[in-house]
């Protein structure tokens, strides 16, 4: 994730979110995009790729693991 | 005194040897409403009618010696993104306004076949997200030990009606501290059970595998025993745990002796520092529990910041997931702070998303080995005494990581408790960890507490009281 995101990158995620929003409302998402790529950053550190998610489940179980 | 300002434990041992009757009590919780609401803000919708009719079948059960429990009779709320059957159920929010459910939660039928007296819905920050809002067709709930002051959230009104004896005790959905905050800045308790210990069927989702539903009352023993009647498997939540139910009182009375309690000091004194008042409280606790027998150890764990990335992440995509014909129709009829909230989404790929769950696995197993030979955990549950409610920023939630989303990304129980008074008289707390469905041994360790300590036998002044009518002026 870079770290700034220009206006017609964050139009194509509105768009492809299906969404209308206001001049406004963009102006004021794009200024915590910062907040967003800093989390996602601590996140991403370098893994195997055996790698497991926290999203599995036992089948017949219906528990998430 | 009021006995709506008893406990749930004193209040039941009244009503069974009758010396308190489930109608007088009722009717002196609806003075409360009525004497209170119109400053706290604390219900969305009060059901008066309803709380009588359960007030008087609880009363005839009692006086024909067939009561249901130790509930039976007790003045309770639920936080108004609980669907109750014919009852307005708003999620505090635009979106919702007139929404009447045709069936209950099972939560709501729980605490009904216990035979508690439903007193109303209560406020919420609009879909337990992102208050507090001014925008919104209620207002936010206030903090009764200072109306001035935030009550944190979502569980806003549970917070706010408990202390001032509105109701015994309620419930609050917790996805990344919901019950654990307004129980900390409003002087309760409020437990997050264990992940699936508590069915969510019927309560609107924030977050799917983050949600919780749990009880916050005026004391832990008091949360014990409504946890009683909530836990239990639910085949209509696919993420109920089959675990077995234990007796959540029996292990009250063994007090903290022998207890092996780690303390997360590198969380609330390096990661998150948080005010005197609550540092005081916490070590004053830690002394405490010294005192009492326990044996204290220190816990290193990732730094906060890292389960807040892991937590938020997840919460961030999950919520929309959630609502996105509500944000492709209708996004306007959200409060702006949390349409912006779901907005955020927007930023985060399906990589990222499972990364935040690696991540997640990764804590996870962190958290069992800290956790390997300690019974209980303690870190803070607040960073400070309650803040003005005007003075919130809006994205302070992501300036500062939480205390309490670590116990979301690993689904462990938790509960924060009264740890004393700081600045302005307002409660500070302190928050307890168990291993997954442990819940007894956190009661047995916060009851502990509350009995070696007089916390409890302080309730806020409440002298702003004014008349709802004179409030709505």
């Amino acid at each position: 994730m870079a770290d700034g995101i220009t206006e017609e990158q964050f139009e194509f995620l509105v768009q492809r979110a299906g969404l209308t929003l206001t001049p406004e409302q963009k102006q004021e998402i794009m200024g915590t995009y910062h907040y967003v790529a800093a989390m996602v950053a601590r996140n991403a550190r370098p893994r195997t790729r055996m790698a497991e998610p926290a999203h599995l489940f036992i089948p017949g179980e219906g528990v998430v693991a | 005194m009021s006995t709506s300002f008893t406990t749930i434990a004193e209040a039941s041992a009244l009503l069974a040897k009758r010396a308190v009757s489930p109608v007088e009590l009722t009717k002196q919780c609806l003075a409360q409403i009525k004497a209170l609401d119109g400053t706290l803000n604390a219900f969305i919708t009060v059901t008066e009618e309803r709380a009588m009719a359960d007030a008087k079948a609880a009363e005839a059960r009692i006086m024909a010696s067939k009561a249901l429990g130790p509930l039976d009779g007790i003045p309770i709320g639920l936080k108004d993104i609980i669907d109750t059957k014919g009852i307005l159920t708003t999620c505090h929010s635009a979106q919702l306004i007139g929404n009447v459910p045709d069936a209950d939660a099972t939560c709501a039928i729980k605490l009904a076949e216990a035979g508690t007296v439903l007193m109303g819905k209560l406020s919420t920050h609009e879909f337990a997200n992102g208050g507090p809002s001014f925008d919104l067709p209620w207002p936010p709930a206030r903090n009764p030990w200072n109306p001035d002051h935030f009550t944190a959230g979502s569980s806003s009104g549970t917070g706010a009606a408990v202390p001032s004896g509105m109701i015994l005790g309620g419930l609050g959905t917790d996805t990344g501290g919901s019950i654990r905050g307004p129980a900390a800045l409003c002087g309760i308790a409020g437990i997050k059970p264990t992940y699936g210990r508590v069915s969510r069927a019927g309560v609107s989702p924030a977050a799917f595998c983050l949600d919780h539903i749990g009880p916050m009352a005026w004391t832990s023993e008091d949360c014990a025993m409504m946890l009683q009647v909530l836990a239990g498997y639910d085949p209509a939540d696919p993420a109920c745990a089959k675990v077995a139910v234990p007796d959540y009182t029996a292990e009250l009375p063994l007090g903290a002796k022998g207890l092996k309690i780690g303390v997360i000091h590198h969380f609330h004194e390096t990661d998150n520092k948080v005010s005197v008042g609550t540092q005081k409280g916490i070590d004053d606790a830690i002394a405490t529990f010294r005192a009492l027998g326990a044996e204290i150890r220190e816990i290193t764990l990732s730094p906060l910041q890292d389960w807040a990335a892991c937590g938020s992440i997840i919460s961030m995509t999950e919520r929309p997931a959630a609502y996105t014909e509500m944000m492709k129709h209708s996004l306007d009829k959200f409060g702006e702070r949390l349409r912006n909230r779901l907005l955020m989404s927007l930023f985060i790929s399906g990589t990222d998303y499972v990364q935040a769950t690696m991540r997640r696995r990764e804590l996870c197993t962190e958290l069992a080995l800290a956790m390997a030979n300690v019974d209980i955990l303690i870190t803070a549950a607040q960073p400070k005494e309650a803040p003005q409610i005007n003075d919130i920023p809006q994205w302070e939630n992501l300036e500062q990581p939480n205390f309490t989303m670590p116990f979301n990304v690993s689904g462990y129980p938790a509960m924060s408790i009264c740890s004393g008074y700081g600045a302005g008289g307002l409660p500070v707390a302190m928050q307890l960890v168990a291993k997954p469905f442990a819940e007894a041994t956190l009661f047995r360790a916060a009851h502990a507490y509350e009995k070696a300590t007089a916390w409890r036998d302080v309730r806020p002044k409440l002298d702003f009281a004014k008349p709802m009518a004179e409030a709505a002026n």
